[in-house]
C-alpha cells in the first residue's frame, strides 16, 4: 500500500488535472463518435486512416504507462542492459510493419487477429489463441488501470481507488461514444502531448543532473548496474524483445489498426512509429538509473521514473509527468477497450448467436463489451496486488508462443493447424515453467524458442497447403445489402 | 522564472518556465517537499534532541524478511514495520552508506554484486529526530546466475530473433512479387 504523504502536487491539483483531461477526452470522443455511423466506422474507423494518424496511433498506443513506468524500473533493477532491453520493444513495430501490409492484403474486410487464426488454422488453433489473446488483453488493461491509480496516488495523493476508477471511467466513456474514430483521434493528440512532454522533462532533468557524476557514483556503489556481464540483464535482453514481438504480432490492438489504415499506409506508419518510440524508454530508463546515484529512495520500483522526475523538477516536473502518464495511460486503455471489444463481438458473440447479426446489433454488443471490460478491469485492479511487471510478464510466455504461428501463418502455405496449436500450447507451458523456476526475465524467450522448434518440426511432419485466397473472401453478412440488414436488426 | 527551485537560476529554468506559463492556471495547489529526498552518501544520522527518551518509548523496527539467501538478480525489496510519527526512514548498508531515504516503510535496493550485505533502518520524525531503529539487521546474500547460463540464453535469443526477421523479410519479398490475393478474389467475384 502506498502512503499518501510527501507528494508534490496537492490532491486538489490532481483532481483539477483529472477533471480537465477527463472532460477533454470524453468531449472529443462524443465529437468523433458522430462519424462512426456504421459498425465498420466504429470498429475500424472506416478503414481509411492515413499516415499521420496511423503513425501517431502506433506511437501513442506503444508508449504505455509501462514505457514510462516499467522502463525506469528495468533500468533500476537491471542497469544499462535493462533500459536497452526495454527499447528493443520498438523492433516489434519494425517487424510488424511489413506484416501489417500483408494482413491488409490478405484480409481487406477483416476485423480481428482471432478471425485470421480461425480462417487460417481452424477451430483447433483458435481456442488457445483466443484464450491467450483475452488473457493478455485483460492483463494489460488491468496493469494500465493499476498504473493510473498508483501514479495519481504517488504524485498527488489522490487515493488509489479513486484515481484508478476515474482514469478507467474516462477511457470507457470516450471509447464507448467514439469507437475507433475516437481512439485514433485522441491518440493523435495524446502522442503529441507525450512526445513534447517527454522531451521537456528529459532536457530539464539532464540540465539538473551531471551524467559523469551519476556514472562515477554507480561505478562505486552499484557496479552491477553498469556491468556488461550482468547475468539477469543479459538474459532479459532478447526476452523483452521477443515479448514485444509476441505482444504486437498477436494482439488485436495492432491488427485492428492494420485493418483501419488505408492500403499501403500500415508498413510506413508502423516503421515510423517504431523510430519515434525507440528513444523513449532509453530516456525514461535514465531516470531509473539515476535514482541510486542521486540517493533518491525508491519504495515501489514501478514508480521510480515519476519519482525521480518529480523530485528533481519539483511541482512542474510532477505536473508534466502527470500529464504525460495520464495521456499514455489513456492512449493504451482506449485501444485495448476498442480492440478487445471487437474481438469479443466478432469472435465470441457473433459465432454463438444463430443467424445473421446486423451492424446496429454488433455496435450495441461492442458498447456492452466495452462497459463489461471496464468493470472487469476495475474489479481486479481495485485490490492493487503485485507490481506492474509481475502482472504483465506472466503473459510473456503466452504471447511469445504466438510469434511463429502468426508469422508462419501469414507467409507460409505449409504452416498447419496442428503445428500452430502445438507451438502455442507447448511454448506457453515451457515458458511458464521457466517463469516460475528461473524468473520473468527468461519466460518469453523460452516460450518463443520452444514454440519455434515445435512449429518447425510439426510443419515438417504434417505440412499444410493453405490457399491464401480463402482469407480475403468477404464474410457472409457483408454481402447482404444494408437496408435488409437494418430491417433484420435485432 | 516561475516554479524554478531556489538556487537553480540556469537555462533549465527557462525551459521549465516556458511550460510553467502554459500551466500556471492549473497548478495553483502545488506544494513543496516531496517525500523521497536525495541523500548524500555516508551521511550521519541527524542529531536528536533527546534520542534516548524517544527510543525508550518506541519499539524497535522489525524487518518483514530478515534473511535473503541466494539473491540471483542483485535486487531486493526491503520492508519493515511502520513507525507512528515517522516522517522519514533511512536505510544503512554495511559500513553506514545510506542507500535509502524516503517516507515509506519499504526500500528497493538494486545493483548488488555477489557478496553479503547487512541493512539497518532508522526512523526520524518531522524535526529530523531519531525516534526508532532496527535492532536486528536484514542479511542479504547475493549470488548471481552463472554467466554461462546467461550467455547461452542470450545466444538463443539472438538466434530466434534473427530467424524471425529472416522469415518476415523472405516472406515479404516473396509475396511482393505475386499479385495480391484480394485482387484475384475480386476478379473471381466479378466473373
Amino acid at each position: 500500500m502506498i502512503l499518501a504523504v510527501g507528494t508534490i502536487l496537492s490532491p486538489q491539483a490532481g483532481y483539477v488535472m483529472l477533471g480537465l483531461f477527463g472532460v477533454l477526452w470524453v468531449s472529443l470522443g462524443i465529437w468523433w463518435g458522430k462519424r462512426a455511423k456504421s459498425y465498420d466506422g466504429f470498429a475500424v474507423a472506416g478503414r481509411n486512416v492515413g499516415l499521420a494518424l496511423g503513425t501517431a496511433t502506433a506511437v501513442a498506443t506503444w508508449i504505455t504507462s509501462n514505457t514510462t513506468m516499467l522502463a525506469p524500473q528495468f533500468a533500476l533493477q537491471l542497469g544499462i542492459w535493462g533500459a536497452l532491453a526495454y527499447s528493443t520493444a520498438s523492433f516489434g513495430l519494425f517487424a510488424f510493419a511489413p506484416m501489417s501490409g500483408r494482413i491488409r492484403q490478405l484480409m481487406p474486410e477483416g476485423y480481428t487477429a482471432v478471425e485470421f487464426v480461425r480462417k487460417r488454422y481452424g477451430q483447433i488453433a483458435t481456442v488457445p489463441f483466443l484464450l491467450i489473446s483475452l488473457f493478455y488483453a485483460i492483463t494489460w488493461l488491468i496493469s494500465m488501470s493499476m498504473a493510473g491509480g498508483k501514479l495519481l496516488n504517488v504524485l498527488s495523493g489522490i487515493p488509489y481507488p479513486i484515481g484508478m476508477t476515474v482514469v478507467l471511467a474516462v477511457c470507457v466513456l470516450y471509447t464507448l461514444f467514439g469507437g475507433m474514430y475516437a481512439v485514433i483521434g485522441t491518440d493523435f493528440i495524446q502522442s503529441l502531448i507525450i512526445l513534447i512532454g517527454l522531451v521537456v522533462v528529459s532536457i530539464a532533468v539532464l540540465m539538473q543532473v551531471d551524467i559523469g557524476d551519476v556514472y562515477t557514483k554507480l561505478e562505486v556503489q552499484r557496479p552491477m548496474l553498469l556491468s556488461i556481464f550482468f547475468p539477469a540483464a543479459l538474459m532479459s535482453l532478447f526476452n523483452n524483445m521477443l515479448f514485444g514481438f509476441g505482444e504486437i504480432f498477436h494482439s488485436n490492438v495492432w491488427w485492428s489498426r492494420a485493418f483501419s489504415m488505408r492500403k499501403g499506409v500500415g508498413p510506413k506508419a508502423y516503421a515510423l512509429g517504431g523510430l519515434l518510440w525507440l528513444p523513449v524508454p532509453i530516456v525514461a530508463g535514465f531516470l531509473g538509473l539515476a535514482a541510486p546515484a542521486l540517493g533518491i529512495g525508491i519504495s515501489q520500483p514501478d514508480t521510480v521514473g515519476p519519482l525521480v522526475a518529480a523530485t528533481l523538477l519539483g511541482s512542474v516536473g510532477a505536473l508534466l509527468v502527470f500529464i504525460v502518464i495520464f495521456c499514455s495511460l489513456a492512449s493504451s486503455i482506449d485501444s485495448l477497450l476498442a480492440a478487445t471489444a471487437d474481438l469479443l463481438v466478432n469472435d465470441i458473440i457473433e459465432p454463438i448467436i444463430p443467424g445473421e447479426i446486423s451492424d446496429t446489433s454488433k455496435r450495441r454488443w461492442a458498447a456492452m463489451s466495452i462497459v463489461g471490460l471496464g468493470l472487469l478491469a476495475w474489479g481486479v485492479a481495485l485490490p492493487n496486488v503485485g507490481t506492474l511487471a509481475t502482472v504483465l510478464f506472466f503473459a510473456g510466455p503466452m504471447v511469445g508462443s504466438c510469434i511463429w504461428p502468426i508469422v508462419g501463418g501469414l507467409y507460409s502455405r505449409k504452416a498447419s493447424p496442428i503445428a500452430a496449436s502445438l507451438a502455442m500450447i507447448l511454448g506457453t507451458t515451457c515458458g511458464l515453467i521457466a517463469y516460475f523456476t528461473i524468473g520473468w526475465f527468461v519466460s518469453s524467450l523460452i516460450g518463443a524458442t520452444v514454440s519455434g522448434i515445435v512449429f518447425g518440426i510439426a510443419m515438417k511432419i504434417a505440412p499444410d497447403n493453405f490457399d491464401f485466397k480463402t482469407l480475403s473472401a468477404p464474410p457472409p453478412d457483408r454481402s447482404i445489402p444494408k437496408p435488409i440488414l437494418a430491417e433484420a436488426s435485432r | 522564472m516561475l516554479f524554478c527551485r531556489s538556487g537553480n537560476a540556469d537555462s533549465s529554468c527557462e525551459t521549465v518556465s516556458f511550460v510553467s506559463v502554459l500551466l500556471l492556471l492549473i497548478i495553483f495547489q502545488a506544494s513543496s517537499g516531496f517525500g523521497q529526498n536525495p541523500s548524500s552518501e555516508n551521511s550521519e544520522p541527524p542529531s536528536t534532541s533527546s534520542p534516548e527518551a524517544a527510543l525508550a518509548v518506541s519499539p524497535p523496527i522489525e524487518f518483514v524478511q530478515k534473511k535473503f539467501a541466494d539473491v540471483r538478480e542483485g535486487y531486493i525489496d526491503l520492508r519493515w514495520s511502520a513507525v507512528e510519527g515517522a516522517a522519514e526512514y533511512q536505510v544503512f548498508e554495511n559500513d553506514g552508506l545510506v542507500v535509502f531515504r524516503g517516507a515509506f516503510p519499504q526500500a528497493m535496493i538494486s545493483g548488488l554484486a555477489n557478496g553479503e550485505y547487512s541493512y539497518q533502518v532508522k526512523a526520524l520524525n518531522a524535526q529530523g529526530e531519531l525516534i526508532a531503529q532496527s535492532n536486528e539487521p536484514a542479511l542479504v546474500t547475493v549470488d548471481h546466475w552463472p554467466l554461462w547460463q546467461a550467455l547461452s540464453l542470450f545466444s538463443i535469443g539472438l538466434i530466434v530473433f534473427l530467424a524471425i526477421i529472416f522469415v518476415i523479410i523472405q516472406g515479404a519479398m516473396a509475396t511482393r512479387e505475386t499479385q495480391p490475393e484480394s485482387v484475384l478474389v475480386q476478379k473471381e467475384i466479378a466473373e
